[in-house]
């Protein structure tokens, strides 16, 4: 009797994942990659996030209702797999939408917030591969300030009345705890984290974009790169603006970095300095002071 | 590189569900199909309300959260595919910690759950080809039996919740006896082809005919040799540890094996209650009413 297989061809390649604070790039990052012919990339899927922990919750839920003593119970490779199955379910159709590209090599996915979560989708896919972008966390909150006036002001100023009082929030629960997570990850999985900064990218974005795909296996010559570079540049994504053409109503806002010391007041960049500034100096961010500002 | 997603022979094998209302005999229809050699037979997994149910609940509540199109969504199908993943996950494992020579006979793999009366829809979207073995039972022998399991098992809480036979009575026939014994029937009537229904009454009166039907329904062998090991070794004297049908233990499982005792052993008030709720499944299932019995 044929035992049919439960496998798709998708489910072989290799996974990657892009992380990072929120405004730090995540999303141009994403677009870099999905621009490469022989690269899948999507959006905010809440893997690690949202699905695994659900999953998760399933499984002890279930076993913990199963009578003490009893075999009926999942183990921890049972429910990596489920969640492998879970994940390859919905990846299997990008694969499937991609199939104009030639061929995909790599699938790769993006949730900012799954920085945290990274032990997590470690279990389910051992060899994955991070890339982890960071940027100047002042640069961040004012990115954020305008992002969540963009989408809901009313809700937002009424939880967040000064600048003062987001940056607080920003950078104690977003800024700092993300890029500590994501970099004691990369500690511990040397081979699989690349580690970026934002200005460095935007200084040099092929140079960069060349690293990235090397790094995630797949053609880094030339043509490929230069492509995705083009396509994935702030002109292109932003619909036509120069880098430093603010649009405030855009996502693609301005492109640029060092906004900040215009658009932080004095009390804004204090606090983040106080709570986030020895991080600040271990990524090679000079403080206010040192700059005329 | 492998297979990412092996998957396994049991993966292939039939699904049978055993169902029925509690204490209508269905650890003693586990007990049958355990014994024989071309089913794996294991109880209460409670597949469907602890493990299918919750599992769609999850992912429709992830499917709410997501913003993009159908290509970052779970379909009903993936739900069902992920759902049956995990439940051939567990049941591999039956059929795993079988013995080489026992586990290449398998044909049929069978839970036990009687809750899962409720779910047969559930389970059928899972298994498409599952069968549903039904078993029904006078409700009001099942009130007997279930006060002294209850009263057995947890005694304070379950005295402080039914502070008489009569109040259990009427819980007993509205959120249990009716409701299983009516959804399943339900199903079945939707499904001749998977469902077989049996009684208590009759699987005690002639087990092997009983025996033969089920095993006939399952496409296993229903031969002579096999429905003997069956019978004797599934006995209310081998399965109660050498009693006679008939002599009660009210603290064991397999407290008595008649049927008919609730006309002894239930007060009239609970009998009332129960005729009240249950009066027309009672009749539609040919179990006389007190009243024409001489109770």
């Amino acid at each position: 009797m044929t035992v049919p297989t439960l496998s798709h061809p998708a489910d072989t390649l290799p996974r990657a994942f892009i992380v990072g604070c929120q405004k730090s790039g995540t999303s141009w990052m994403q677009a870099l990659l999905n621009a490469h012919p022989e690269v899948c990339a999507r959006g905010e899927a809440c893997f690690g996030t949202s699905l695994l922990p659900r999953l998760a919750g399933l499984t002890e839920a279930y076993n913990k209702a199963q009578r003490a003593g009893t075999t009926n119970a999942f183990d921890a490779d049972d429910s990596a797999q489920i969640m492998r199955l879970a994940i390859c379910t919905l990846q299997r159709k990008w694969f499937e939408a991609a199939k104009s590209k030639s061929p995909v090599r790599i699938i790769a996915e993006k949730t900012p917030e799954e920085a945290l979560t990274l032990d997590t989708l470690g279990r389910v896919f051992p060899a994955m591969r991070v890339i982890h972008i960071i940027r100047d966390g002042r640069d961040g909150v004012v990115s954020g300030w305008h992002h969540n006036l963009r989408e809901d002001a009313a809700a937002f100023k009424s939880r967040f009345p000064t600048l003062a009082s987001y940056t607080r929030y920003f950078v104690e629960h977003h800024w700092l705890p993300y890029i500590t997570a994501a970099r004691r990850w990369g500690i511990e999985h040397p081979e699989q984290y690349l580690e970026l900064q934002y200005e460095d990218v935007l200084d040099h974005p092929t140079e960069h974009a060349r690293t990235i795909f090397g790094f995630l296996g797949v053609d880094a010559s030339d043509e490929p790169v230069g492509q995705a570079v083009e396509r994935a540049s702030f002109r292109s994504m932003s619909g036509g603006r120069a880098q430093g053409e603010t649009d405030n109503a855009s996502h693609m806002r301005k492109g640029t970095s060092g906004g900040w010391r215009e658009d932080l007041d004095q009390a804004s960049i204090e606090i983040f300095e106080q709570i986030g500034g020895s991080m600040l100096d271990t990524l090679g961010y000079p403080r206010a002071a040192a700059m005329s500002t | 590189m492998s297979e990412p997603f092996p998957a396994h022979p049991a993966d292939d094998l039939a699904r049978a569900f055993v169902v029925g209302c509690k204490k209508s005999g269905t650890t003693w229809m586990q007990a049958l199909l355990e014994v024989h050699p071309q089913v794996c037979s294991r109880g209460e997994a409670g597949f469907a309300p602890l493990l299918a149910t919750p599992m769609f609940e999850q992912l429709n509540a992830y499917n709410k959260q997501q913003r993009a199109g159908e290509i970052n969504t779970y379909s009903g199908a993936d739900a069902l595919t992920l759902a049956r993943f995990a439940i051939n996950t567990l049941q591999r494992k039956w059929i795993d910690m079988l013995p080489e020579p026992e586990r290449a006979q398998v044909r049929v793999i069978a839970d036990k759950s009687p809750e899962h009366a409720l779910s047969l829809d559930v389970l059928n979207a899972i298994y498409p080809k599952m069968k549903a073995i039904h078993i029904i039972r006078d409700g009001r022998d099942c009130l007997v039996s279930g006060w002294h399991y209850n009263i057995r098992g947890n005694a304070k809480a379950f005295r402080s919740q039914f502070v008489s036979m009569e109040s259990y009575a009427s819980y007993f026939a509205q959120q249990q006896w009716v409701p299983s014994v009516t959804r399943a029937r339900q199903w079945g009537a939707g499904h001749p082809d998977q469902y077989l229904e049996l009684r208590y009454e009759a699987l005690l009166a002639s087990p092997d005919e009983q025996a033969r039907r089920i095993f006939d329904f399952l496409g296993v062998d229903a031969t002579g040799p096999v429905i003997e090991r069956v019978i004797e070794r599934t006995s209310f004297r081998s399965l109660s540890g050498g009693r006679d049908q008939g002599e009660t233990n009210n603290q064991s499982h397999f407290r008595k094996g008649v049927s008919g005792s609730w006309r002894e052993e239930l007060d009239p008030a609970s009998v009332r209650v129960f005729e009240q709720i249950a009066g027309d499944t009672l009749d539609a299932l040919g179990y006389p009413r007190a009243s024409a019995v001489g109770v």
